[in-house]
């Protein structure tokens, strides 16, 4: 039977050697593009899906390169934003913004969902004004059943007037202090393979069977790498959420495109305070008061849903550090008896004892993402081999699709509309998306 | 609360329920007579579609009906109604029943034993009304909202062959629930279904129930090709919805009779969600998209906006084609009217045929069997021209008036715009490289026009052949199509013109390339290589007996800019070539007054004769040195050499020098110097 090494003693020498001793930085803030006027392209490119294929895509860039999904449009409340869209591919193409009113249009040919950007260079110009702060996305009105699924899809955040940097609205309940972006999308080889060969006579939507699911333009485990990755030049953003426990986290959640997902986050249940850019409210100004609290929301093509995550270690019944009081004191006592809390930690279950006796190594199995300490922020040993995507010892909750087809790529699991929510202890600096 | 229904024929079928009555109507009650048939529709790829809907009829002895259709009737209960009876013809060939998730009733399943089953299976919800039958179905407290109603025999067959329909009551005259924000000015209803077109012909022909490969046994395949609102897709035709006028509040009812998920989405737009299924929410929802799962009923208020237009719905699940065809599906605009409307009108001219869309918002064109629409003042709108094979687009007049493209016009007043199809032909006229074709690419030419081609070689080319229609017609410079009539291609090919290079050289040396025969493509450049042997070199150089010796660089030849034949000849003269043997001669250390003898060879490496006319020595202590056996000229055949004698006499000591000079008829090298040393001591 063997004891945990660290259960005696708090282990203050197994942080400190592994741990930065740098405060907390600046909190994490969606990446995108800033500003009131945006210019995009729609062109043609290639993404990368983590099973080693590459597939033909349109998406919208700015500087002309491709990316997907577009640019993160990031806007103040009350600005009047114009986005100036130049076309490169030889077929119409359009952008919608739903939940903006009032989108007028320069330029262009008059088409069915907005005004369109003729082929081979034509233009368009867009303007509304940003009136509500919220979660939104834009899309291709141009023949939609084929653009979106192409790629021409992006988020569109507004910041609200009050405190816009940590919060989504302008009430309190929807304070964060960090966001997340999650825009959720599928996709059908077969039609992006008849369109590169300009065969769009093959295309046919009612046949549409996905096999590649993306959040944030990748698939997994691209998600978890970092941002901005050289080696996915055309899929810029990562899906790699990371907090302190006490954190708010807010997450974004787009459908962009036609399927809905059923979005799962392991660890807690996250509240929905916000669907399609308003809070869930009973009357003006009551804030999220109809928010409800969900472990899986059904993420809808079309619309966005806007939720806070916490997570302290409630009840899970133990010190999550491995203190213990002088003399086994417990929560508040434990505290007063001078075994101080941790930022963000759970005072209930401050200083409980693990409860239960590790098993010797070789009774164990272990994962990559296993550090060798139940603890948060605590290394243990591990057998050579074992471990090694856990650094800073952190504690990882899989987010995902919970239509379990969904994290395949191409039937490969694990892929797919999948990342993880990685707690770290409250001294480890977070990488910022 | 009981219903009680009464059957008025009793055919094959056994009704497990007894004898039953009909609630004497009370004195406020809706009642519909309806006649479930079959219908065939024609979806806009023309393909046609075997439905069952349902047809209103005027009383029960349904002598008196409007066409049926799909989705059937609405339904309005009164909101003074407390009951609703329904009573159904069926004119199919199966048990029918009516339905409506969300009402109170009492039902009476009815179930059936499977061939080689010993267990019951459910097939009908509630009681049946047999082919050729009527029944009657009954709600007596029919509660306010919004509803499906639909058969409830073999639901997975029947309601998905069309048989649903709306059935709505208000609370009030223009109110919809109990609360004031579901007061409503008007009222839009957005019914959401599909087709399988596989499935339905499987149904109307028999083979439903037949195994594979010649039937289906289950909707479980189920894959929708047409997705419609209110019982059509949407075309460049379709008129938009009239949803009031600016600032009214406008009550939109969602309801989806097909099988899968729909997300409606309004653009400009938020929604007041006020009610699902039937039932007023607690707090109304915000939201410019609804996620409508299959049977799904809701309630949304809008406020229509100040300024009229057209608002777009659509389905955000993109059901949005015709099949494989773009621009159609659940899509639909709600029309916010203008005091003021105004007429567009389309016309054809021409001898061909063609089609006329309006390819923007609302649509409203197919030009085709719909060729005008009334619109809002002030509407730009986009129509597109799309001729049929065999004809051309000639232009628009009226409203527009360009030649190609698209007509985008604002309407100002009742407009009538024309678009010219015209018969026309294309001729595809393609040169190869090397020519030009004129007019080139794809010509459009009206049919029983001529047209004329010209074809022309560039520099350096000749016309090859001219292939019309597949067929050889020579190497002619111009071609004419008479009266055309059909489709053509005509197709020139050029070839490259050459000239042929003749080269030859004169023993002691080669040219290269060199023989007779050779051709070199007119315009490019031809280098000769020449190379004399050994002991000979090149005198002459002709091209086209021009002399050309100077030009050559480098033991090269270059003709630039072929442009006729050329014969070239190179003459290579041999030529004598004296080499000496050593390069000095030194005598060293010499007694004075004594001799020493040392011995210069002279070698001929040409290939012709070596005259050395003249040996002397020359220099400072030239006294010294003595040639012993010159006794004149002397001649030294190819490859031969002879020597010379020389003797070192010192007179004095120290360092002597001389230079011994042979003077030959080397061309090169007429003159040879040889310094000559030797000590005296």
């Amino acid at each position: 039977m063997r004891k945990l090494s660290v259960r005696t003693k708090w282990p203050v020498m197994i942080i400190m050697a592994v741990l930065l001793t740098i405060p907390v930085a600046a909190h994490g803030a969606i990446q995108g593009a800033t500003g009131t006027t945006f210019n995009l392209t729609a062109v043609a490119g290639h993404i990368s899906t983590a099973d080693g294929n590459s597939i033909y895509m349109w998406g919208y860039g700015l500087n002309g390169v491709m990316q997907y999904p577009g640019p993160t449009l990031i806007v103040d409340q009350g600005a009047s934003v114009t986005v100036n869209l130049t076309n490169s591919l030889s077929v119409p193409v359009s952008i919608v913004f739903p939940g903006q009113s009032g989108v007028s249009a320069v330029g262009g040919v008059p088409g069915l969902l907005a005004q369109e950007a003729p082929p081979n260079s034509g233009t368009v110009s867009y303007t509304f004004t940003a009136s509500q702060p919220g979660t939104y996305l834009y899309y291709s009105g141009s023949q939609p059943e084929l653009q979106i699924e192409m790629g021409l899809v992006g988020a569109l955040i507004v910041r609200p007037t009050i405190n816009p940097t940590t919060q989504a609205y302008n009430h309190a309940d929807s304070q964060f202090s960090r966001e997340y972006l999650f825009l959720l999308s599928e996709m059908d080889p077969t039609i992006h393979e008849n369109v590169e060969a300009g065969m769009m006579g093959l295309v046919d939507f009612t046949r549409y069977f996905p096999v590649y699911w993306f959040i944030n333009g990748r698939a997994a485990p691209d998600t978890m790498s970092s941002a901005n990755a050289p080696w996915l030049p055309t899929q810029p953003y990562n899906c790699m959420p990371m907090m302190h426990p006490g954190d708010r986290v807010l997450m974004r959640m787009i459908g962009a495109g036609r399927d809905m997902h059923p979005f799962h986050t392991h660890g807690n249940h996250h509240k929905i305070i916000a669907r399609d850019g308003r809070l869930l409210s009973s009357s003006v100004g009551a804030g999220a008061d109809l928010g409800e609290f969900a472990f899986t929301t059904t993420v809808v093509p079309g619309s966005t849903a806007d939720a806070i995550f916490t997570w302290t270690g409630e009840k899970l019944g133990w010190d999550l550090y491995g203190h213990t009081g002088p003399n086994g004191e417990i929560g508040a006592a434990c505290t007063a008896a001078g075994m101080p809390m941790e930022p963000g930690e759970y005072e209930a279950d401050h200083c409980k004892p693990f409860p239960v006796i590790l098993p010797g190594q070789l009774e164990l199995t272990f994962g990559q993402f296993y550090s060798g300490s139940p603890f948060l922020g605590a290394m243990g040993s591990l057998p050579p081999g074992e471990g090694g995507f856990n650094p800073n010892g952190g504690f990882f909750f899989m987010w995902h699709s919970h239509a379990e087809k969904e994290i395949t790529n191409f039937d490969i699991f694990p892929g797919g509309m999948l990342s993880m929510m990685l707690i770290e202890h409250p001294n480890v600096m977070l990488m910022n998306p | 609360m009981r219903t009680r229904i009464r059957k008025t024929k009793s055919i094959q079928f056994m009704l497990a329920a007894a004898f039953l009555l009909w609630m004497g109507g009370s004195a406020s009650a809706a009642e519909y007579w309806l006649r479930a048939e079959t219908i065939t529709k024609t979806m806009p790829d023309a393909t046609t579609v075997a439905m069952w809907g349902y047809a209103l009829c005027t009383d029960g002895t349904y002598s008196t009906c409007d066409a049926a259709g799909v989705p059937g009737p609405a339904l309005t209960v009164g909101p003074l109604d407390a009951s609703l009876t329904i009573h159904l013809r069926n004119n199919l060939v199966e048990p029918v029943s009516i339905v409506i998730p969300g009402q109170l009733a009492s039902m009476t399943p009815v179930k059936f034993t499977p061939v080689g089953d010993t267990r019951q299976r459910v097939r009908s919800f509630t009681a049946e009304t047999a082919p050729g039958a009527e029944g009657i179905y009954t709600w007596t407290a029919v509660k306010p909202g919004t509803y499906l109603y639909q058969s409830g025999t073999h639901p997975a067959v029947q309601v998905q062959m069309g048989l649903y329909g709306l059935m709505k009551k208000d609370v009030a005259a223009n109110q919809a629930y109990n609360t004031p924000a579901a007061a409503y000015d008007t009222e839009v209803v957005l019914l959401v279904s599909e087709i399988d077109p596989v499935i339905h012909g499987h149904v109307a022909g028999g083979t439903y129930g037949t195994p594979p490969p010649l039937g289906i046994t289950s909707t479980m395949n189920y894959e929708p090709r047409y997705f419609l609102i209110n019982g059509e897709p949407f075309t460049y035709g379709s008129s938009a919805i009239p949803a009031g006028t600016p600032g009214q509040k406008a009550l939109i009812r969602f309801l989806n009779a097909g099988l899968k998920d729909r997300v409606p989405v309004i653009q400009d737009l938020y929604l007041n969600v006020l009610a699902e299924d039937g039932n007023l929410l607690p707090y109304p929802k915000n939201q410019y998209s609804l996620m409508l799962p299959a049977g799904k009923t809701m309630d949304a208020v809008v406020t229509l906006p100040a300024t009229p237009g057209y608002i777009p719905v659509y389905d955000r699940r993109l059901g949005l084609t015709n099949w494989t065809a773009t621009a159609g599906g659940q899509l639909a605009y709600l029309k916010v009217a203008d005091a003021t409307q105004y007429i567009l009108t389309t016309t054809k001219i021409g001898t061909g045929s063609g089609t006329i869309i309006a390819t923007s918002a609302p649509g409203g064109i197919n030009c085709g069997a719909d060729c005008s629409e009334t619109y809002n003042a002030g509407t730009t709108v986009k129509l597109t021209a799309v001729p049929a094979p065999g004809t051309a687009f000639f232009g628009w007049s009226g409203g527009c008036m360009n030649t190609t493209g698209d007509c985008i016009l604002t309407l100002a007043a009742d407009t009538t715009v024309t678009a010219d199809f015209t018969l026309a032909n294309t001729i595809i006229a393609t040169a190869g490289s090397g020519g030009t074709i004129t007019p080139p690419g794809t010509v459009t030419v009206i049919t029983g026009a001529d047209q004329t081609f010209v074809i022309t070689a560039n520099a350096c080319y000749q016309i090859t052949d001219v292939i019309v229609d597949g067929a050889s017609v020579g190497a002619v410079t111009t071609y004419t199509f008479p009266a055309v009539n059909g489709d053509h291609s005509i197709t020139a090919s050029f070839s490259q013109l050459t000239y042929g290079i003749t080269a030859s050289a004169t023993a002691g040396g080669t040219i290269a390339p060199s023989g007779t025969g050779m051709t070199a493509n007119c315009g490019s450049n031809v280098t000769f290589t020449l190379t004399p042997a050994a002991g000979y070199v090149l005198s002459a150089l002709t091209d086209n007996s021009v002399d050309v010796l100077a030009s050559v660089v480098n033991g090269a030849y270059t003709i630039t800019d072929v442009m006729a034949d050329h014969t070239v000849l190179a003459t290579f003269t041999a030529i004598p070539d004296i080499r000496v043997t050593p390069a000095s001669l030194s005598f060293g250390n010499v007694l004075l007054f004594r001799t020493r003898t040392l011995s210069e060879t002279m070698n001929n490496a040409g290939a012709a004769d070596l005259i050395v006319s003249n040996v002397e020595i020359i220099g400072a202590n030239a006294t010294m040195f003595t040639v012993t056996n010159w006794t004149g000229a002397r001649t030294i055949a190819p490859g031969g050499s002879s020597s010379l004698s020389i003797v070192f006499r010192p007179t004095s000591r120290g360092l002597k020098t001389a230079t011994l000079r042979i003077t030959s008829n080397d061309p090169d090298t007429p003159v040879v110097e040889v310094p000559l040393s030797g000590y005296g001591i």
